[in-house]
């Protein structure tokens, strides 16, 4: 009999486990055993996931990810009088190619947020929506080398469904890569690269139209040219969706990310079921939202008319706020991120807007400082406000819940922009304040209900980082005193008797396996 | 975030070029807030074949246009005598008399040669006249803004040649007027040498407008008015520019009596307050101060509509410029104010140019673009539509009454 022990015993490989001589206490935390071994390049700090420095390449292909999108979208911009002359249309057909992708973005990037929830996936989503950007611009391109302005304007519509959702899939590799981490701070460089992709476009495309209408002469076929440039940004933003879907895979492998997964599906009907947090966060999305954009859509005048500005300062003033958020709103995400407190920086950004808002009503001061600083908490703003989202809404509908967030923000703005512009034509620019400030009072209602809804809940979205780390440490402390309490449970009837009957060389029964009672032992299986 | 590229329009550019100018003459006459009552009438008292309605025996002969609105209030009077004889000009006289008469020596006024005119228009009784001024519009400016600066050349001889507003053929004002309605049109287009093509389908007017109550305009810009005021809208409309880039300014004089204490100001008065004219933040007014008691005032908003559908999305700029101190030969020789002061020395004069379109409204070469890819009409259409908009009489601190802030910041 006891040499069915030992031929029990002598089955086992060299694994730690089998017996009594090992530490009932698991050393589980910091233990690489169940880890993949790296090797090579994966090994360094640059590849492998578990290093910032490899977080921190990711972030490149994260940011790099929407460029070609953002890109694109100014393309018709860029290109204004050079489209309208080559292809024979007034301004108002002209801005139907703006029309075709913000009016279906109302709807699309919802499902767009929700498919890939339920159906793509982050990876394969990005990839879908990657390529469609790239088919949008390349439709677009072929439509203006054909001649064919109905074809353009197909192909905005088809770079629509893709560019925002694009945004989305964004916004939710950035919270996959950086939840808890510096995700403020990636937010806000996520939109100094949606500006920097503006930029880059407004000063680039015009000058390539010349240069090729250096070979071509001017019309359409050259603006077709053109814009087969722009296809090529979207081709950049679709390898790094590639990549950044091999990464996300390697990474979810070696660091286990989906073994906390619950399997659960998202249903549509779950946006119902989103806490009230995420209602007065879309509220405060929309309302602040439609008191900026809108308002800079209508500024250039205002600047001109009510402070005596030439054209060009008026337009210099007018775009400062994308200027500073460019610059501005990676240190201000790096800030929130040091000091946690979003609501507060939320509430913050809304009381200094609305300053700024008021000196451009009430007042005559030079409008670089109201508009300086607006930019500034515009800055602060989003990359305080954006990621809230992630701490109160699971990862597996986060996708959902910034398409929601984007498609009610979409509508916003597309709404509150023609009611704007009716506004100013009917009552001018000091309404039209009013108008706003009324906006922003909303906005800022909205942002103390959310403080005391929060607060009345424990407080958790405006924790300082300290208190969000004190928590954390809190609580991963108590889930291993937790576990070692699970690890000192007593053994069972079952395995006491088992251990009795090996000792006294009894045989075990049939169905008993020691390389089972090892797992029972560790609560595996439990 | 993605969503704020939505908000990032399109400047648009109009196609138009448009030019408003706003202006007021106002005459502040001690504080009752009564309305006057106003009436309006064409060529009084003229008997001579010159000024009948329906003489025009040759259809290029210009119609001798006098207007007189007369605003009676309990124990003053208020002149406004309009006429295109000679240089287009309204003549503004307050009287302390309610009874007070316009008196038109028509014979010397159309008849006499060698600018004998003066004295053809008097008031009775006339030792009640307690203020009189003029103002006269002298002349209209084209200019090629080749860098698209809307700045006036310094030198006159940089301008095409200006439009001569004396030498103009009007049409008869009787068939446009509205005597209950207090309006009337004065139109015409230029005679001069070589520049009558330019007319072809296009025409300079006045329109004039009095008041029996006081309210807003129910047309942009909104001025306000009272029964003490006339407004006017001035308007080019369809006269072919000479350069391809034109863009055009209008000469305004203004000329009173050199008394005691009077001096005319050019004045700025800004509001945070654009909601009767969007877009627009600014007041200029040519104040003139006679004594403690009275002041006069032409007013204008810079702001000017391409199209004859006003609205914010065809207004542009109207640039108002320093005021000069022009001598004497420089009031034209044919202008009723002429028939009026008696001595011309004795006068202060103003003038200034308003001119109309603002740097880079690109109107032009927008246009430029359309007229190359073969429309021909293009630039038929280009100043269409330059208004012009006086009123007169003002009180004393109408603007505090009204409740609107003004800013400081004067020039």
């Amino acid at each position: 009999m006891e040499s069915s022990y030992w031929r029990v015993t002598q089955k086992l490989p060299k694994m730690a486990e089998p017996d009594e001589k090992s530490p009932l206490v698991a050393r589980r935390r910091n233990s690489s055993e169940d880890d993949e071994e790296l090797t090579g390049c994966g090994a360094s700090a640059a590849c492998d996931p578990r290093r910032t420095l490899h977080r921190f390449l990711v972030l490149w292909l994260i940011c790099f990810l929407s460029f070609g999108s953002y890109f694109c979208y100014d393309n018709p911009a860029a290109l204004q009088s050079q489209i309208k002359r080559d292809m024979h249309v007034n301004t108002g057909s002209f801005m139907t190619l703006y029309a075709w992708y913000s009016w279906p973005n109302v709807v699309l990037c919802f499902f767009g947020g929700f498919l890939l929830d339920r159906v793509f996936g982050i990876r394969l989503g990005t990839i879908i929506f990657s390529l469609f950007v790239l088919a949008g611009q390349c439709v677009f391109a072929v439509g203006a080398q054909l001649n064919l302005f109905w074809l353009m304007e197909a192909g905005r519509f088809v770079f629509g469904i893709g560019g925002e959702s694009l945004a989305v899939a964004q916004n939710t590799y950035a919270v996959t890569w950086f939840r808890g981490k510096e995700l403020n701070m990636v937010f806000g460089l996520q939109l100094s690269f949606s500006r920097v992709g503006s930029t880059v476009n407004m000063n680039v495309m015009s000058p390539v139209y010349q240069w090729i209408s250096g070979y071509v002469g001017e019309g359409y076929l050259t603006l077709g040219y053109a814009l087969w440039v722009g296809a090529g940004t979207c081709v950049l933003s679709l390898l790094c969706g590639l990549l950044l879907g091999y990464y996300d895979k390697r990474a979810a492998r070696i660091l286990k990310r989906d073994a906390g997964k619950t399997g659960e599906v998202i249903r549509i009907t779950d946006v119902k079921d989103f806490p009230a947090t995420f209602w007065l966060i879309t509220v405060i999305c929309v309302a602040y939202y439609v008191a900026v954009f809108p308002f800079i859509g209508l500024g250039l005048v205002f600047f001109e008319e009510k402070f005596d500005l030439d054209p060009t300062s008026a337009n210099a003033v007018n775009s400062l706020v994308y200027i500073i958020s460019a610059g501005a709103s990676p240190v201000l995400g790096f800030l929130v991120d040091r000091t946690g407190k979003n609501v507060f920086w939320v509430i913050l950004a809304i009381l200094v807007t609305l300053a700024c808002h008021m000196m451009l009503a009430f007042t005559f001061w030079n409008p670089y400082i109201a508009m300086s600083i607006m930019g500034v908490s515009y800055s602060l703003l989003a990359c305080a406000l954006w990621p809230i989202v992630a701490f109160i809404i699971p990862e597996n509908q986060l996708g959902t819940a910034y398409g929601f967030m984007q498609s009610i923000q979409n509508l916003g703005l597309a709404v509150i922009s023609i009611v704007a512009g009716s506004i100013v034509d009917q009552k001018g620019y000091l309404l039209l304040e009013v108008f706003f400030l009324a906006w922003l009072c909303l906005a800022l209602i909205a942002g103390v209900v959310l403080y005391l809804v929060d607060a009345v809940r424990g407080g958790a979205l405006n924790m300082s980082t300290w208190e969000r780390d004190a928590q954390e440490e809190a609580e991963e402390k108590a889930k291993a005193e937790q576990d070692e309490r699970v690890r000192f449970k007593p053994r069972s009837a079952f395995a006491l008797r088992n251990r009795f009957y090996s000792r006294i060389g009894a045989k075990l029964p049939d169905h008993f396996d020691i390389h089972t009672s090892s797992f029972f032992r560790r609560g595996v299986t439990q | 975030m993605a969503a704020s590229r939505q908000a990032r329009g399109v400047y648009e550019c109009w196609p138009m070029f448009s030019l408003a100018l706003f202006v007021f003459i106002s005459l502040v006459v001690g504080n009752e807030t009564f309305s006057r009552q106003v009436s309006m009438h064409y060529n009084p008292g003229c008997n001579i074949t010159e000024c009948q309605s329906f003489p025009p025996s040759n259809n290029n002969d210009t119609h001798n246009n006098l207007v007189h609105v007369l605003a009676r209030g309990h124990r003053d009077s208020l002149h406004y005598v309009w006429s295109t004889i000679g240089a287009p000009t309204v003549l503004v006289v307050h009287t302390t008399s309610k009874d007070s008469e316009l008196r038109v020596d028509w014979e010397r006024l159309l008849r006499a040669t060698n600018r004998s005119i003066s004295g053809a228009i008097t008031f009775e009784p006339s030792n009640a006249v307690d203020f009189s001024m003029a103002v006269i519009f002298n002349k209209i400016w084209e200019y090629e803004d080749l860098h698209d600066k809307s700045e006036l050349p310094e030198d006159d001889a940089e301008m095409f040649e200006p439009y001569d507003l004396a030498k103009m053929r009007w049409d008869d004002f009787n068939m446009t007027m509205n005597a209950t309605g207090l309006t009337g049109n004065f139109t015409g287009a230029t005679t001069q040498q070589d520049m009558e093509s330019l007319f072809q389908n296009g025409s300079i007017s006045f329109k004039i407008h009095a008041f029996k109550t006081d309210d807003r305009s129910t047309d942009l810009p909104h001025l306000q008015y009272t029964s003490n005021q006339t407004q006017f809208d001035f308007t080019i409309d369809s006269v072919e520019p000479r350069g391809n880039m034109s863009r055009y300014a209008m000469e305004v004089m203004l000329i009173t009596e050199d008394k005691r204490g009077t001096h005319v100001d050019l004045k700025k008065l800004q509001s945070i307050d654009d909601e009767y004219t969007p877009g627009v933040f600014e007041l200029f007014e040519l104040t003139t101060t006679h004594g403690a008691q009275t002041d006069s005032y032409v007013q204008w908003k810079p702001v000017c509509y391409t199209k004859h559908t006003r609205s914010m999305a065809v207004a542009t700029p109207a640039k108002t410029h320093k005021l000069k101190e022009p001598d004497t030969a420089s009031i034209p020789g044919d202008t009723i104010a002429r028939a009026y002061f008696t001595n011309l020395d004795r006068l202060q004069r103003k003038a200034l140019n308003v001119s109309f379109g603002l740097t880079g409204d690109g109107t032009y070469v927008a246009s430029n673009f359309t007229s190359w890819t073969g429309d021909p009409r293009g630039h038929h259409h280009v100043w269409r539509g330059v208004h012009l908009l006086q009123a007169e009489g003002r009180r004393k601190g109408r603007e505090g009454n009204e409740g609107r802030v003004y800013q400081g910041k004067r020039k």
